[in-house]
């Protein structure tokens, strides 16, 4: 039995970069939140205001309007991304030529950074010069303009969320299907079970954990989404791409608003970890009841 | 029949491929065109290559010193979140830490910060609060490379344990540094899991190296008698007690596995590899 | 592959020439005194910030190497875009951090910076340091462009760097062409030239983009600067189209409590507003579709690519779609003109009382948390040099010093140019910066919301101003300006 304090002394380091360079920021700017500070005000300096950046928020149309916008993206991307995640991990279950090099393609959204991802789609995507549209255009005459049209943005927000991010989770379930027993799949197949039902009850519930983990982490970064969407859309037309990110970024970087910026973000970083912690709950709680 | 089959993936494949990487080519054919092509109705093929992007960028020494940059920060970071995550996961993993769990939880809610607003606090505390003398972090990489820390330790750390957990610790000779050695043995003692393991087609890609390490996880569970063979219940008192962060880890063979999927089957019984055997052919 | 090879060892060498050409040309006169004024910075490293514009890129290119050379004091000039290079520079001011010698000001933002105490005032700095004094540097060899970064008492807070007006751009090819002329005079009974009002620049805009549809061309009426995200569609209608109809900083009165709304005695919603913004949303519905995606840049890549007829085009991209081949389809083909207007706008310009358009441009200033402030007096008064100012006006088509019209290669380009340095000489009069706000991008972030809703068409132009210009009120009583 290996002690303790060798445990404590392996984790010190993590700790100690997580509370210098994670928790004092955070209480830096969860003090921050419960004041007034624009260095442009007439009065540049910081003020106490109590809970005004609150109370304001909730009567914030462009925050609420953003929220909503965030949680539609957020849903439909993490989503998608899932399925097909979930589809081609599968795929690459079964055993065909030049796998190896299939997998290598479908790994390098990964690497790219994700202004330059912003960049390409924004390139791919500019109305009349952009190549989508223009193929769409002379393909099926249809007008897929992102400077106009609010459904158009926003699905090329989620297509290009999907194709940067999709094979992160592939990647992941394939780690874990490959790990799952045969003996639960066999039983069920005696007893009977259609593919449905094998994936509902069998392999689901066994590759729960590492969905979870992958949902997680597509969440909380799909909630902090700024570079890619401020590149192609700049939060528009109108507001339709103005994600919670790119909202907190306006408030912040342009607008100097550091005080009301603070207090979105704190929002934010509590929705967030409220929704890990319900989808925690949700997936995992239940089963350990059944156990 | 098969052999259609497989037609029938390398099709999919081709496509899914293509889409994959449509937007990277089309990313290339931008750099070779002039600013002034960009501004035209685009064709999808190729028709000229004009390389001055190429050496503007070669020959722009700002862009150059960028590189640089990018290349010690991004290398810094890697090497120093893989050392700091491997040595917090083995220590969640190995040792039986007060509130393991909820530190492991918080981690994680380090990265889910919006970064814009936090920014502004790191760059105070980097030019003002943290110094030593004369010596600040102000424009310096180690400073980039800590910052970033913030937010990829998290992510190495959810990665980097489950795998660890699946590590076997053998009371008589734990810890990391013997374990070629242990899986030297593996493959002579137990040819089933080497055979049907991973190595056949390693290759040094993420999606492959994934892989490998969760299958491997599974053989050495499989071939732990004294884990395996436990009756049911048992495991369930070993769930209880992790529950409340503790749990003799000595004889726990997978402490992830219990704490992530307390109610579900795979470890219950010994499975046979004839399942995998089949994934991987 | 081997055609391939050969092209880049070409441009390779090309590109070597063009840069070794650039340092050589350059003589300072009066050399000893600088090696001597440098000495004692021995080993100092000056920091700047700016955004990357083509002028910019030409003191961090070229002349701070030159500098270095002379006086051996480093010089690194970052060079990055212009939300970044505010936000490192308000940090560093604002933090007392200290890490930048040099930032630069664009015109909009010296108030801002001015009501901080962030800048340095040169004036007074070289007048306490007189050994730090270059004899060929003088407030005097400034263009008019340099009020604008004066403060109180009349010192200079910053080097005029770079310094342009938006102007009406249009193609002399189309113009010109006798066939086009005569279908225009058919269609509307007009000899085709330059529009000098709103109407006549409507009319020939239609009348190109259906020319460019009939005869299958890539080719619209107009530009549009109309970006349904970004601020830089806020800007085009503030600064480059409002004023045209009369409607002049912004709408908001600063002498009267900064009212922003009509019935407080401002002018952001008043009928001229709404006119001027009605007739440039009908202008950018006949642009090219890639409008509603573009900023400044888009604009005059837009018009270098021969996609519009005419257009308001930002100055400093002008000399580079005039003549540059590598960049432009249309070198040799562009005229300037001073913007169309309404009746009485000229004449309330030419009395000081408006202006026509946007006279931009910056400076580097001299952040007072500097730790190297006299080193960088010394770089300040050396980009301010009439000698080095000829190459950098033909790489950055940029002039702050009434001695570059005269030069070799400016007159050239002016010429090449349809007499763009000449208007920015003889009518820069005519254009005024941003106004004198210290609140400029909180108003905009306040409003462009709203403006990207007009731009989309989910709110009418008329309820928009009206909204904007309450909103602007509430940011402003926010702040703490309007009372």
């Amino acid at each position: 039995m290996q002690s303790n304090r060798l445990g404590w002394i392996l984790l010190a380091p993590t700790l100690v970069i997580l509370f210098f360079f994670g928790v004092v920021p955070f209480l830096y700017v969860l003090w921050l939140s419960f004041h007034q500070w624009n260095p442009f005000a007439l009065d540049p300096t910081i003020v106490y205001n109590g809970a005004d950046n609150f109370r304001a928020l909730v009567f914030d149309s462009g925050f609420l309007s953003s929220l909503g916008v965030t949680i539609a993206f957020v849903f439909f991307a993490v989503l998608s991304e899932l399925i097909i995640g979930y589809l081609l991990a599968q795929a690459f279950l079964k055993e065909f030529p030049g796998k190896a090099f299939f997998r290598t393609i479908h790994t390098l959204p990964l690497i790219m950074a994700p202004i330059i991802v912003g960049s390409i789609w924004k390139l791919m995507t500019t109305p009349s010069i952009g190549i989508i549209p223009s193929l769409l255009d002379s393909w099926f005459g249809f007008d897929l303009n992102i400077g106009t049209s609010a459904v158009a943005a926003f699905t090329v927000t989620v297509v290009m969320d999907v194709w940067h991010w999709t094979p992160l989770v592939t990647l992941t379930l394939i780690a874990a299907l490959v790990s799952l027993p045969a003996d639960p799949f066999e039983q069920a197949q005696i007893d009977g079970a259609n593919k449905r039902q094998i994936f509902w009850h069998i392999t689901l519930p066994m590759i729960a954990p590492a969905l979870l983990a992958t949902v997680f982490i597509r969440l909380m970064d799909a909630l902090r989404t700024v570079d890619e969407v401020l590149m192609l859309t700049g939060g528009g037309p109108g507001s339709a791409t103005r994600y919670l990110g790119v909202h907190i970024f306006k408030e912040v970087f342009p607008k100097t608003n550091y005080g009301y910026g603070s207090a979105v973000s704190i929002i934010v970083l509590y929705l967030t970890i409220v929704s890990c912690w319900l989808l925690y709950v949700a997936l995992i709680a239940p089963r350990n009841k059944k156990a | 029949m098969r052999r259609q089959r497989t037609w029938l993936y390398l099709l999919f494949w081709i496509v899914v491929s293509f889409l994959t990487l449509f937007p990277i080519y089309w990313l290339f054919v931008i750099s070779v065109k002039p600013a002034v092509e960009l501004f035209s109705t685009p064709e999808i093929i190729l028709s000229s290559v004009y390389w001055k992007n190429y050496v503007d960028v070669i020959y722009d020494e700002t862009l150059r010193g960028y590189m640089v940059n990018s290349l010690i920060i991004s290398t810094g970071n890697a090497f120093l979140v893989t050392t700091l995550g491997f040595l917090a996961c083995y220590a969640l993993s190995r040792f039986n830490l007060g509130g393991k769990e909820s530190i492991f939880f918080w981690t994680i809610t380090n990265r889910m910060a919006p970064p814009a607003v936090f920014l502004l606090p790191l760059f105070l505390l980097l030019t003002q609060v943290y110094r030593i003398g004369d010596f600040t972090l102000l424009d310096t990489k180690i400073g980039m490379i800590l910052v970033y820390c913030t937010f990829n330790l998290p992510f190495a750390i959810w990665t980097l344990r489950p795998t660890i957990d699946g590590i076997p610790k053998e009371p008589r000779r734990g810890g990391l540094r013997r374990r070629g050695e242990r899986l030297d043995g593996d493959h002579r003692d137990r040819p089933a899991a080497g055979a049907a393991g991973p190595r056949r087609d390693a290759d040094p890609h993420l999606g492959l190296r994934l892989e490998r390490v969760s299958a491997r996880r599974d053989a050495d569970q499989l071939q732990r008698p004294h884990a395996d063979d436990r009756p049911v219940r048992i495991r369930h008192d070993d769930r209880h007690r992790m529950g409340r962060d503790g749990g003799d880890l000595d004889v726990h063979p997978d402490p992830g596995a219990d704490r992530l999927q307390p109610g579900s089957a795979p470890h219950r019984r010994r499975p046979d590899l004839r399942r995998r055997e089949r994934m991987m052919r | 592959m081997n055609f391939a090879y050969r092209l880049s060892v070409s441009a390779i060498a090309l590109t070597m020439m063009t840069g070794a050409s650039f340092a050589q040309d350059i003589q300072i006169q009066n050399s000893e005194w600088w090696q001597n004024a440098g000495q004692k910075f021995d080993g100092v490293t000056l920091r700047g910030v700016t955004e990357s514009t083509p002028a910019s890129n030409y003191v961090a290119d070229v002349l701070a190497p030159k500098f270095e050379e002379l006086t051996g004091i480093d010089v690194q000039i970052e060079t990055t875009s212009w939300d970044q290079m505010y936000d490192k520079a308000i940090k560093d001011m604002e933090a007392k951090t200290g890490i930048y010698d040099m930032v630069y000001i664009e015109q909009d933002i010296i108030y801002a910076y001015l009501s901080r105490n962030f800048l340095v005032n040169l004036t007074k700095a070289l007048d306490e340091n007189a050994e730090l004094k270059a004899p060929e540097y003088s407030e005097e060899n400034f263009t008019s462009f340099v009020e604008n970064f004066r403060g109180e008492g009349g010192g200079l807070y910053g080097v005029p760097m770079e310094a342009f007006i938006k102007v009406y751009l249009y193609r002399t090819d189309l113009f010109n062409d006798p066939d086009v002329q005569a279908a225009f005079k058919e269609k509307t009974g007009k000899d085709l030239k330059p529009a000098t009002t709103h109407a006549d620049y409507a009319e020939i805009a239609e009348f190109f983009t259906e020319y460019g549809k009939a005869n299958d061309m890539d080719l619209w009426g107009t530009t549009a600067q109309a970006h349904t995200g970004h601020p830089a569609s806020w800007y085009e209608y503030f600064e480059s189209v409002a004023p045209t109809y009369g409607v002049y900083n912004w709408g908001i009165d600063a002498s009267n409590n900064y009212a922003a709304t009509v019935e407080n005695g401002g002018t952001m919603n008043s009928p001229e507003a709404k006119e001027a913004l009605k007739w440039w949303l009908s202008m950018r519905d006949i642009a090219p579709p890639e409008s509603v995606q573009s900023t400044w840049t888009e604009v005059a890549t837009t018009f270098a690519a021969g996609r519009a007829a005419q257009g308001l085009v930002y100055g400093e991209n002008a000399a580079w779609i005039a003549t540059d081949e590598e960049k432009s389809r249309v070198v040799g083909k562009v005229g300037v003109a001073l913007p169309p207007l309404e009746p009485g706008v000229m004449e309330e310009a030419e009395s000081g009382e408006g202006y026509i358009g946007y006279y931009d441009g910056g400076a580097f200033g001299l952040p007072v948390t500097s730790k190297n402030q006299d080193a960088a007096l010394l770089f300040m008064q050396f980009m301010a040099l009439p000698e080095v100012q000829e190459d950098w006006a033909a790489a950055g088509s940029r002039i702050t010093l009434t001695s570059t019209y005269d030069t070799a290669k400016v007159m050239e380009v002016d010429k090449e140019l349809g007499g763009y340095y000449s208007m920015l000489r003889d009518d820069g009069k005519l254009f005024k910066g941003a106004p004198e706000y210290p609140f400029h991008r909180q108003v905009i972030e306040a409003t462009s919301p709203t403006f990207y809703e007009i731009l989309t068409g989910s709110i009418g132009p008329d309820e928009g101003l009206d909204m904007m210009a309450e909103k602007a009120e509430a940011e402003l009583k926010n702040l703490g300006y309007r009372k």
